[in-house]
């Protein structure tokens, strides 16, 4: 059967991946509503007995959590409030803050401070931010004499004509220097933030102040600290931020893919790691409510890798997210269907087939054999459907995952590449120990030995320490430089190596960073510049990482296992990615150096067979497989290695070493 | 000689234990040196200038910074006062309330000192009210069923202004208490077990005896009439019903075992947290078979919603074999009773 739609009816089904939850999507309420008023109970909870409260919310990959998120999200910051001395309407009722996690775990706190200050700076339809909001909702409370409503004061507070009002100093600065205490640059920061002067600066030293130039501190009139960002001052400031709530306007904190963390699926640390710092969030206010979301499939390891103690503060309250049975998800494909104006007429001359244009029996398929199914699967099935209807062709997949992945990596690293410089540190942090375990995971990535040194690569007794330097402050850069001077005269066994975008130079007028840089040159440091499409390439490469481990890579409704992006990334590897990784971890990639006389033999084995098993590959060649095996770590740019068992090398030459021949054979 | 009087009243506030007024350290020094009050206060003004002694609420001088000293001093009266107003911690430390709210702030922030507020009046206390009231009720239930008002007396020795409404909701979140519903002028009662099914049959037993009186004559006995209340309950055919479902390999009884199973897993205070099946099915021993098809019969009686594993191929066969694996070859991790709808 072929319908006869409009041409160009868009399929309804087509979004089945919720971005984040500030996205705005076709709702049914009654999915998951046990969880969603139980994550309501929790909020009331903390604004009604003054403490914290948490909520862990777990399903299958696809089952709705971003989507739950996104509901508690319109409900919170549009709801008007029922409560006593709550917020009037319009002004929403909480801090929302949506928190996915695909960063590196040792960057937690840095990576929660940078989404915090986001969110508070999001901007509604109104053209309020939550900023405002929240200080408008505080000075209501605080005004008991006149009893001004907070909307009073948000229109007060957003009129231009009172941003030079002397009122702000006799109530703003009082009141951030009693909340934000001891921290004077936090204060002056959220007094421009709040006034409106210098947002861009004060925004982005919030965010993380090493990423900041010369200028802007001198703008804000703060004083720049040589210590870099760090975990502790992050997790000061995000405290500092929470002080600014109070309890009855509370801080919602969601932490979405707690699973994304992983580098794989053995990682206990990363999970460890989550769970400090959701328990220290839980100790530290008053006026938070965690909600955290993770797969149903990691529920178990994650128990286990975090202390029972953080458990329990993080999961006061266990919801799950179970599959759709045929009436919740009957409704789904109603609800998306009645959202499309195209079809609205057809479908309200038939009423009675809420379904329409499907038949309940075209659905079946479309669920397990026990009758559920997830709202991804169910809206995946429902797309294919519909396209077959609307198109008379029976819905197949135009290309293999092979394929799908291709494009996908293409897609990212080409939107990659606007990304900016600031961002460098943050793709570097997460990318690089994912690109290690990728290239076949010989160099494994140890605990970060220093402050300044922010992973330690070894492999086979080799050390390399990896500084990520991409501070635009030459005053910080110059603090760094200096520190890690000392640290690896204190370490002269590993083997320095400082990463820097390209796009940010070193000024010639940076007299004492210079010499630190020198320094380290001469104490056998290398400097290692990225380019932006390396990055891009990285950022392509971490964030389909984190997506798979998520669940959230599908292709026709399947997620992608991470173990399956994994080995396709070692097959299809980005040249400049393996290039760069030579780079830092100091192995050259030329012709000469491979080939060598006692690897010849094994070279000319893997270049006739491109694929082989370890042990064929040492029938072969006559060499020991411990010598192969070597050789392959000590060249992972140059052949490639998957784990197994059984380990398989294969060879892999960028374009750059080919021969011309070889290239047009190619 | 002032350097010397300066010193003598160091020594006065280092050994005193509270607050000492002017009169009260001129009497100390006035043993060592002559001092008149106008010279004493001249002295004290110029040592709080130079932050070696504090100035104290009425008119009192300490070594001590009021600021710092007073958390610690709240934290022990709340050692001793386990619950207490902002107003009584006043009296008791006869410090400004602005010191005390701002320390009890700070208390709060850190999780030193919980509030508690069940109407207009903050509390403040040392344990967290909740789980406070938890453990106040589960002490109070332990000697047997009390009702509403009767636990509400116990719990109000713990927590002062204990209300109803609280009771209400910790009573589903405890998980452990079990309201006992009302039976004649019997009020609604809360207990740490199931209520006892005698008391609410007295009616049923009654028609019983009827019946029996009236069918006795006809040489039916009470055992018939059992027997027969048996079958018509279900409970004889349900017994007769066993082996021949469990041939089609369904089995009620494996069936209420895994509920019994997952209530006996979930966490303390949860209901509906997610059991893994790995851990049901080593709690339970059952054959294979039995538990995979009580599972999934469960399941598709819609008792139970079953998670499943996204990538069960990246599990060794030995993790995919303590799972559940359903005809279309999906695999189930989780199971979990189902949401009320």
């Amino acid at each position: 059967m072929t319908l006869n739609l409009p041409a160009g009816t868009p399929n309804p089904f087509r979004q089945t991946i919720v971005k984040d939850a500030w996205e705005t999507m076709v709702d049914v309420p009654e999915i998951h509503g046990q969880a969603f008023e139980a994550c309501c109970r929790a909020f009331e909870s903390v604004r009604r007995m003054k403490h914290c409260e948490s909520v862990l919310l777990h399903g299958g990959a696809g089952s709705g959590k971003t989507h739950l998120l996104g509901r508690l999200q319109r409900h919170w910051t549009a709801s008007p409030s029922n409560a006593i001395g709550g917020p009037e309407e319009g002004m929403g009722r909480c801090v929302f803050l949506y928190c996915r996690l695909q960063t590196n775990p040792h960057r937690l706190w840095q990576h929660l401070r940078k989404t915090f200050v986001e969110d508070l700076l999001h901007r509604f339809a109104d053209g309020t931010t939550q900023l405002q909001r929240l200080v408008a909702c505080r000075f209501a409370q605080g005004d008991t004499r006149k009893q001004r409503p907070a909307m009073k004061w948000l229109a007060w507070i957003r009129n231009p004509a009172n941003r030079d009002h002397s009122g702000w100093k006799r109530i703003l600065l009082p009141w951030l220097e009693r909340e934000t205490q001891p921290s004077f640059s936090l204060q002056r920061v959220l007094y421009f933030l709040i006034t409106g002067r210098h947002v861009l600066e004060a925004g982005a030293w919030l965010k993380g102040e090493d990423q900041l130039p010369e200028e802007a501190y001198t703008l804000l009139g703060i004083r720049e600290t040589d210590q870099g960002q760090s975990e502790d001052g992050a997790r000061e400031v995000v405290l500092g931020l929470c002080r600014l709530a109070s309890p009855l306007m509370p801080v919602a904190f969601c932490f979405d893919q707690i699973e994304a963390l992983q580098t794989s699926k053995d990682d206990q640390e990363s999970l460890f790691l989550f769970g400090q710092m959701g328990a220290s969030l839980y100790n530290s206010s008053n006026n938070a409510l965690l909600i955290s979301c993770i797969q149903s499939s990691v529920l178990d390891p994650f128990r286990e890798a975090i202390r029972e103690a953080d458990y329990d503060r993080i999961a006061r309250n266990v919801e799950t997210l179970d599959p759709l049975d045929r009436r919740l998800a009957f409704k789904l494909i109603s609800s998306r269907l009645d959202s499309s104006t195209e079809l609205a007429q057809l479908r309200r001359d038939r009423r009675q087939q809420i379904l329409w244009p499907f038949e309940p029996l075209d659905l079946e398929p479309g669920f397990s054999s026990i009758g559920t199914q997830t709202a991804r699967k169910i809206l995946a099935f429902a797309g294919m459907l519909f396209e077959k209807l609307h198109t008379g062709q029976a819905a197949t997949l135009q290309e293999d995952p092979s394929g799908f992945l291709g494009k996908e990596f293409n897609r990212r690293r080409t939107t990659s590449l606007d990304q900016e410089a600031v961002e460098s540190d943050i793709s570097l942090a997460h990318g690089l120990p994912l690109l290690a375990r990728t290239l076949g995971g010989q160099w494994r990535v140890e605990r970060q030995p220093d402050r300044d040194v922010d992973f330690l690569l070894s492999c086979e007794g080799r050390r390399v320490g990896v500084s990520l330097c991409n501070q635009q402050s030459m005053r910080s850069l110059g603090s760094r430089l200096r520190r890690l001077t000392e640290w690896q005269s204190r370490n002269k066994s590993v083997k320095l190596v400082l990463i820097r975008d390209e796009r940010l130079p070193i000024k010639k007028t940076a007299v004492v960073t210079r010499k630190h840089l020198q320094s380290l040159k001469e104490k056998g440091a290398a400097l290692c510049r990225t380019d932006p499409e390396t990055l891009a390439a990285l950022q392509a490469l971490r964030s389909l990482l984190s997506d798979a481990m998520a669940g959230d890579l599908h292709h026709g409704g399947d997620a992608i296992a991470p173990a399956t992006v994994q080995e396709w990334l070692s097959m299809n590897l980005d040249d400049s990615l393996v290039a760069f990784f030579g780079r830092v971890v100091g192995v050259s990639e030329n012709q000469p150096d491979v080939e060598s006389e006692e690897t010849g033999g094994i070279l000319e084995v893997l270049r006739k067979h491109k694929v082989i098993s370890l042990d064929r590959l040492a029938a072969e060649s006559g060499q020991p497989a411990s010598v192969i095996e070597n050789l392959a770590k000590r060249h992972p740019g140059r052949i490639g290695w998957l784990q197994g068992p059984p380990p398989v090398l294969f060879d892999y030459r960028p374009p750059e070493i080919l021969s011309s021949g070889e290239r047009d054979e190619g | 000689m002032t350097s010397e009087k300066q010193d003598a009243i160091r020594s006065v506030l280092k050994h005193s234990h509270e607050p000492q007024s002017t009169p009260q350290i001129r009497k100390e020094i006035l043993k060592r040196y002559p001092v008149a009050p106008k010279e004493l206060t001249a002295l004290l003004e110029s040592m709080v200038a130079a932050g070696e002694v504090f100035p104290w609420p009425r008119k009192k001088f300490w070594d001590r910074d009021p600021r710092k000293t007073t958390p610690r001093l709240i934290l022990e009266f709340l050692d001793t006062s386990p619950v207490a107003a902002v107003g009584a911690i006043k009296r008791a430390l006869k410090l400004p309330l602005e010191f005390i709210q701002t320390a009890l702030e700070a208390l709060v922030n850190d999780g030193r000192v919980h509030p508690w507020q069940p109407g207009a009046t903050v509390y403040y206390c040392l344990f967290e009210p909740d789980a406070a009231a938890k453990e106040a009720m589960a002490e109070a239930l332990a000697d047997g069923p009390l009702d509403q008002k009767e636990l509400l007396a116990r719990l109000r020795n713990r927590l002062p202004g204990y209300q109803a409404r609280h009771l209400k909701e910790l009573v589903p979140k405890s998980g452990q208490v079990v309201e006992h519903p009302r039976i004649g002028k019997r009020k609604v009662r809360y207990g740490l077990n199931p209520p006892a099914p005698g008391p609410y049959l007295d009616k049923a037993v009654r028609e019983v005896l009827d019946a029996h009186k009236l069918l006795s004559p006809c040489r039916v006995s009470l055992e018939a009439i059992l027997e027969a209340l048996e079958v018509r309950l279900g409970l004889k055919e349900k017994k007769a019903r066993v082996p021949e479902r469990r041939g089609e390999g369904e089995s009620p009884e494996a069936e209420g075992l895994v509920l019994e199973g997952m209530a006996r897993l979930q966490p303390f205070g949860q209901k509906r947290a997610l059991v893994s099946i790995r851990e049901l099915r080593r709690s339970l021993n059952l054959p294979r078979g039995d538990f995979d098809g009580a599972v999934l019969a469960l399941a598709r009686k819609n008792r139970v919603a079953l998670h499943h594993h996204d990538f069960p191929a990246g599990l060794t066969p030995s993790q995919q074999e303590e799972l559940v694996r359903d005809e279309g070859g999906t695999y189930y991790v989780g199971i979990v009773l189902k949401e009320a709808s």
